[in-house]
């Protein structure tokens, strides 16, 4: 038996060779498995050659051996049958993979943007019309106004003094960014151009300009305020629709300001009702110290040279007076273009030309403007139309009369801010509402009865030529007696109100009385000469309204103002009042809120008590009860920016008498 | 992109910046507080604010936004989406950020700005890598959760703790940069409320961009632009 042991690479050992067969003298077959074998042993490569080690292994060649017993001699002469076997020790051939990281393609967007670092001073420039500007109040652009004789030619502009010379509260600030409660402008809808969406989104929040302590403010605003002057700052189209009492003339001229201080508008127009001009005068001198007013009134040829000067940054008019001087702001120049044109026009209690047929509404739209912003408390009084009619000033045609009102109240939603007391002002003081039901008295209950059955008659016999005039004047007439009986002078309300005013004398407080009929006041008024009354209503004149309000904050011998709706609904800072007396109810809860807010506001000192008085069983009643039930619509429907009808539909005013309303009716 | 200066620094520009006088004209000048706040001087300031925000199919998008000193935007520059091609993720590893935002994207939008920034600021630990490739100083600026992890003052021990708590890399990434140099030495910084990390610059570059940085920092939450800067991009990706 022969054994050789032969070496091979291991990486070929998967080649397969036959089993080693050795036979011995006794032809007893023995296998290779038996053998023992060396170990596989491991080749180094030789020093400073890295090339891969190769691992061995022993395999054994196996050959038959055949002896012939014929013979040794002959045996050993015959050559040895070798079987071979072949195996390719070569590895496949190396292939090289090349990796190149190499750099990225970078493309790279770049936007430059007006700095104002550099501006000119120059005096009439435009504005920045297009081109989207940051709050720039670091800027060095001067305004329009940087014209001595402006001031000096016209006395009425506010040329404040030195200012209330108060700082925003830089800390309080940079707390509520530090906290992640900053206030960014951010690009309306209607901006496409992304390179202005994204000067808007690059600017600074408003806390953080505020927080360099370069602009005069009376107190650090709040954050619901910095998030409407960041709504204002960018839109063209806006309505600031905030409840009563929650800061909307602020927020308008702290937006108005920064316009002004960056440069973006130059000449700003203000309409307000005329008995709230002294009021926004007063406003302004307070929240932008540094920027000129002129209010436009006197004589038509001073109101032309007014409407046409142009370096005034900011005038104020009044609703009355546009119809007028419609011709003075409408006047072409040579070149067609208009005489007078303003950047920037802001309408305040906005409801105001919610009739688009209306002279007051042409008048407004009337004016050359590039940008339109509408303040009111209540964007809908009556109806949807409200919106439309606002709309149609704002931005004409955008809604339609037709639209429905869900598909009106996604469409203007980036157009329409609108916050409640309840939403942003946690820690106001409550509003709490005290529902006074009145028993008439005998005599008064006499007269009423009698005219109710007197008055239903009447209308029944008018038939089919009944009106919705007739009924109100029912109404109205039920209405009266339930304050006064005018036969006797009884009023169930009137010992109710003394005995209430009783209890206010007692605690120092004052209180506002409203109703809606001048004769009911001045009743009032008589009956209660102990307590210095004053009045503000529509036959005071304009002119002593301030004095009236300066009077009724600062003589203590002055316990109740009484106040009719219409002329006390807007505008007015009472938040020094507690009480709140509703003699006779409003047609509309709206109105009505106005009314209230004007003591239930920033700044109010404590609980505002409201007292409604309501005679039961009256009339009073039962449209107490269809206007509540508009109330809890109003809230619905207006969170969900669909709003509807809220004063009394014609139905609604003829089923107080259950009549049926005749098809030309029109409502109320 | 020029090569770091490490013995001789480079003269910053706003080493040089004159300051401007300041007038406020007219009516504009009333109703302005009587201490301007060296306003002028502000004015002149330009910070540049690097940071980049990470795409959902993988990829970086980076944006490099340039404040004047009150805050208010000179310039901006973004890139278009930079996905790293697969030879770069497996080449770069896990220093494959490092390698896009402080070596490819930073300097590429930095080599687009008309208004050189002084000083670069940057969020992402990642981005640091750039002060190897720009003469500007570049400052890490901490968050406050770094920031209370990290010992005021104190130097390599505080990059280490940065890398770790950057939690966007893994610390092998950091260090691994640190130990070969891509990476500087840094120290913190603390500027009112803001903690920066900064390389071991020489005191007196420390104290320039201190007193450069001191109108900004003393008051002002640095963090803030790079918010504006996220806003902006994710608005330039949605808009296309």
């Amino acid at each position: 038996m022969l054994f050789r042991i032969l070496w091979r690479r291991r990486s070929n050992s998967h080649a397969e060779h036959p089993p080693f067969e050795a036979t011995n003298e006794e032809n007893s077959p023995k296998t290779m498995a038996e053998c023992e074998l060396p170990t596989p042993r491991t080749l180094t490569a030789p020093a400073g050659q890295s090339a891969p080690l190769d691992t061995y292994e022993p395999f054994t060649l196996s050959f038959r051996i055949d002896s012939y017993v014929t013979g040794w001699n002959r045996g050993l002469e015959r050559g040895l049958p070798v079987e071979t076997q072949k195996w390719e020790l070569a590895g496949p051939a190396f292939r090289v993979l090349a990796l190149n990281p190499g750099a990225s393609k970078i493309e790279v967007k770049s936007f430059f943007f007006f700095s104002g670092d550099d501006a000119p001073s120059s005096e009439g420039a435009p504005a920045n019309d297009n081109a989207a500007s940051g709050p720039a109040i670091e800027s060095g652009t001067a305004g329009p106004a940087n014209a001595p004789g402006s001031a000096r030619h016209c006395a009425t502009i506010n040329r404040p003094g030195a200012g209330h010379g108060v700082r925003c509260d830089a800390a309080v600030l940079l707390e509520r960014l530090a906290a992640g409660a900053g206030h960014r402008i951010h690009p309306p809808e209607d901006v496409i151009k992304l390179e202005d969406r994204l000067h808007y989104l690059l600017q600074p929040p408003l806390e953080f300009i505020l927080a360099q302590r370069q602009l005069e403010f009376p107190h650090t605003p709040f954050p619901y305020q910095l998030e409407g002057v960041a709504f204002l700052f960018p839109r063209h189209a806006a309505i600031l629709a905030d409840e009563m009492g929650l800061g909307k003339t602020m927020q308008a001229i702290t937006a108005i300001r920064l316009l002004l201080r960056c440069g973006e508008v130059r000449r700003v127009l203000l309409v307000c009702p005329k008995p709230l001009v002294s009021n926004w005068r007063r406003e302004f001198e307070l929240w932008a110290p540094e920027i000129p007013v002129m209010v436009i009134e006197g004589e038509p040829q001073r109101r032309r040279w007014q409407w046409e000067l142009t370096t005034v940054p900011v005038k104020i008019a009044n609703y009355e007076l546009l119809p007028r001087d419609q011709e003075f702001f409408t006047a072409k120049d040579e070149s067609g273009e208009p005489k007078v044109s303003f950047d920037l026009v802001v309408l305040d209690e906005s409801q105001r030309i919610k009739n688009r047929s209306g002279a007051t509404s042409q008048a407004v739209r009337a004016i050359s403007r590039k940008r339109s912003w509408a303040l009111t408390g209540t964007p809908v009084e009556n109806s949807t139309d409200d919106l439309v009619g606002i709309f149609e000033f704002l931005s004409p045609g955008f809604l339609t009369p037709d639209m429905k009102p869900h598909r009106l109240g996604t469409t203007i939603a980036d157009f329409v801010l609108r916050r409640t007391k309840d939403q942003v002002l946690t820690d106001l003081p409550p509003k709490l509402f005290r529902d006074a039901e009145i028993e008439l008295t005998p005599e008064q209950w006499k007269t009423y009865e009698m005219a109710e059955k007197e008055g239903v008659l009447r209308l029944s016999e008018l038939g089919a030529e009944i009106t919705i005039q007739h009924v109100f004047e029912l109404v109205i007439r039920l209405k009266q007696i339930c304050n006064f009986d005018p036969v006797t002078g009884a009023s169930a309300k009137m010992e109710r109100l003394e005995a209430d005013l009783e209890e206010l004398a007692d605690s120092g407080r004052k209180a506002i009385i409203f109703s809606q009929w001048v004769a009911t006041l001045e009743e009032i008024g008589r009956r209660l000469p102990q307590y210095r009354p004053l009045y503000f209503h529509g036959r005071i004149p304009p002119q002593h309204r301030e004095e009236v309000i300066r009077r009724f904050r600062e003589d203590p011998q002055h316990r109740i103002l009484l106040m009719s709706y219409g002329a006390g609904s807007v505008g007015l800072n009472l938040q020094f009042v507690n009480y709140v007396f509703l003699f006779d109810r409003w047609w509309n809860p709206a109105v009505e809120d106005q009314a209230i807010n004007r003591a239930h506001r920033i700044g109010a000192a404590g609980p505002v008590i409201v007292t409604r008085f309501l005679a039961v069983d009256t009339i009073e009643q039962r449209i107490n009860t269809i206007l509540e039930q508009k109330r809890a619509l109003f809230e619905t429907i207006f969170s969900a920016t669909a709003p509807k009808r809220l004063a009394l539909t014609q139905e609604e005013i003829f089923s107080l008498f259950n009549l049926q309303a005749p098809q030309t009716a029109k409502a109320a | 992109m020029t090569t770091k200066h490490t013995g001789d620094l480079p003269v910053l520009p706003f080493e040089l910046a004159q300051q401007k006088s300041w007038q406020t004209p007219s009516w504009q000048q009333r109703g302005l507080m009587k201490q301007q706040d060296n306003v002028g001087t502000r004015l002149s300031l330009r910070l540049g604010f690097f940071t980049a925000i990470p795409l959902a199919d993988g990829g970086y998008v980076g944006g490099y936004l340039i404040l004047n000193g009150v805050g208010r935007p000179i310039e901006f520059h973004c890139t278009t989406p930079v996905r790293p091609t697969r030879a770069q993720e497996i080449l770069y590893g896990p220093t494959l950020k490092p390698y896009l935002l402080g070596e490819q994207m930073a300097p590429a939008l930095i080599a687009k700005a008309k208004s050189p920034a002084e000083i670069i600021l940057v969020t992402e630990w990642e981005a640091l890598t750039l002060c190897q490739v720009v003469e500007q100083p570049v400052a890490l600026v901490l968050s406050p959760e770094t920031s209370a992890a990290v010992e005021p003052g104190s130097a390599q021990s505080a990059a280490s703790a940065t890398w770790t708590h950057s939690v966007n890399g893994p610390r092998s990434a950091g260090a691994a940069l640190l130990e070969c140099g891509a990476l500087p030495a840094c120290r913190t910084l603390q500027m009112g409320r803001n903690t920066l990390l900064v390389p071991e610059w020489p005191v007196e570059r420390v104290t320039r961009v201190q007193e450069y940085l001191s109108p900004w920092a003393e008051a002002f939450d640095l963090l803030e632009p790079f918010g504006r800067i996220r806003a902006a991009l994710e608005e330039a990706l949605r808009r296309g």
